[in-house]
């Protein structure tokens, strides 16, 4: 492992000094220039159903970027929620970037992999079109969320393509061995508990020469997520993400469609988890393999001439998330037969402004009450 | 399992180098940053219009959106030089 960050560092270096010439120039000339933004966004939620309506959620994050010159940059995000009942203040990132040359971009810190598009990029809510994830994409999901290491991404032209990339080495996640979430992980760590490094990365390609397609790859592998001295063996996990985003303009409807969809999954390597305090001895094991995906479809009428009417905008989403027969967490039917949880959301949206909405959306999942979310989202 | 890593790695870097000195074609090269702008963000959200930033902060919005969205070096300066009104 250490060779490798070993190379990658050299390949860092090499990359810079391909472009020192230019950069002196440019740094020469810009460098001292701070520049400094705060935007961010809140959120309020309320849910409906049978059992309740309740205004369940409000969010502020707060997120600080720091231009401190034409190479150096900086971008962090302070998140304060209230889903739990208290004020939970955390640090989402802090991220420090080198932009090395136009096709390369260091960064170290607290970051937000892009593993798959979803986590990585089309969580947040302005480009969310539903007030809740898909299910296997949000907290308990599949596959990595913030990461704590450092990385490389970027993005070039090909011809009349494009690609881009994000290759990083973290701490990886942590194993849970606890009776109630053995075989899960928790993936906000901030703190590593073993010497062992998380490898991952996403590729991007983007073959239409309008950038309305964009089709990714996403994979990490982590050797050992266990603590450093608690087992014998090495529990090691594989997560792959393949990931699509397309959207059009249809003159004959005045309206953009826009399709996505994700497909994750995760293998887990065997062990028998010890139940603490059981008198026999038992254990549970399970063969710890997950897949997920949604795929998303919604319609807006961008070019109508009506100023109200084109600012809505209908989604629709299918998701379904297949976790591990004989999983603790796993889901189960009355008969104790594992099956999957599905979730179908249908929402109607209204754009207040660019990154400004309304959302109204009627939802039905596997084991829950079906429920009528209201949101709204503020940008700034 | 580490010779994978380091495959991996150099095959990642060395195709880097390699794919970033491509260039685009005369018809990308051209494009406008209206054009690109239009483009580029509706991938993901409705296209912020001129007047939501200041011409400074659309240079901290380009990076930003260049880092999370990875566009090309190349349409993040057109597209913050029409953001700006340039």
């Amino acid at each position: 492992m250490n060779r490798t960050i070993l190379l990658l560092f050299i390949f860092t270096m090499s990359a810079f000094r391909m472009y020192s010439q230019v950069d002196q120039k440019e740094s020469d000339r810009d460098f001292g220039a701070t520049k400094f933004l705060i935007t961010g966004h809140t959120t309020v939620t309320a849910v409906l159903d049978s059992g309740q309506s309740n205004f369940s959620d409000a969010n502020f994050s707060a997120i600080f970027l720091y231009q401190l010159s034409n190479k150096l940059f900086v971008e962090s995000e302070i998140e304060m929620t209230t889903g739990d009942g208290v004020v939970d203040i955390g640090l989402e990132h802090a991220n420090l970037i080198w932009l090395l040359n136009d096709n390369i971009a260091f960064h170290a810190g607290r970051f937000v992999p892009h593993f798959g598009m979803y986590r990585g990029r089309l969580a947040e809510g302005f480009m969310n079109r539903f007030p809740t994830n898909p299910v296997g994409f949000g907290d308990g999901g599949i596959g990595t969320m913030e990461a704590v290491g450092f990385g490389f991404q970027g993005g070039f032209a090909l011809g009349i393509s494009k690609m881009n990339y994000d290759l990083w080495v973290s701490n990886g996640p942590e194993l849970l061995t606890d009776a109630e979430n053995a075989g899960q992980f928790d993936y906000e760590a901030y703190t590593d508990n073993n010497k062992n490094k998380a490898v991952g990365g996403r590729i991007g390609f983007l073959p239409f020469s309008n950038s309305s397609l964009e089709l990714g790859v996403s994979y990490e592998n982590t050797s050992k997520t266990e603590n450093q001295y608690s087992m014998e063996k090495s529990i090691g996990v594989r997560a792959l993400a393949i990931d699509a985003n397309f959207y059009h303009n249809i003159p004959a409807l005045k309206s953009t469609i826009r399709l996505i969809g994700e497909y994750k999954k995760q293998d887990v390597d065997k062990y028998d988890y010890p139940i603490i305090g059981d008198p026999n001895g038992e254990t549970i094991k399970f063969n710890n393999t997950a897949n997920t995906y949604y795929a998303l479809a919604s319609v807006r009428p961008t070019g109508s001439d009506n100023n109200i009417f084109r600012n809505f905008e209908l989604a629709f989403r299918y998701s379904k998330y297949t976790t591990p027969n004989g999983a603790p967490w796993a889901n189960y039917d009355e008969n104790g037969k594992n099956i999957p949880i599905s979730q179908t959301a249908i929402a109607l949206n209204y754009w207040l402004k660019w990154n400004c909405v309304a959302k109204v959306c009627y939802q039905t999942q596997t084991n829950v009450t079906n429920q009528v979310y209201i949101q709204l989202y503020y940008g700034f | 399992m580490k010779n994978i890593y380091i495959l991996i790695t150099l095959i990642f870097s060395i195709s880097v180098i390699l794919l970033s000195s491509c260039a685009p074609t005369k018809e990308i090269a051209e494009k406008s940053g209206a054009q690109l702008w239009g483009e580029n963000c509706n991938r993901c959200h409705s296209a912020p219009s001129q007047d939501q930033y200041a011409k400074d902060q659309w240079s901290i919005i380009g990076t930003h959106m260049k880092l999370k969205a990875g566009i090309t070096n190349d349409e993040m300066t057109k597209i913050v030089a029409f953001l700006k009104g340039q």
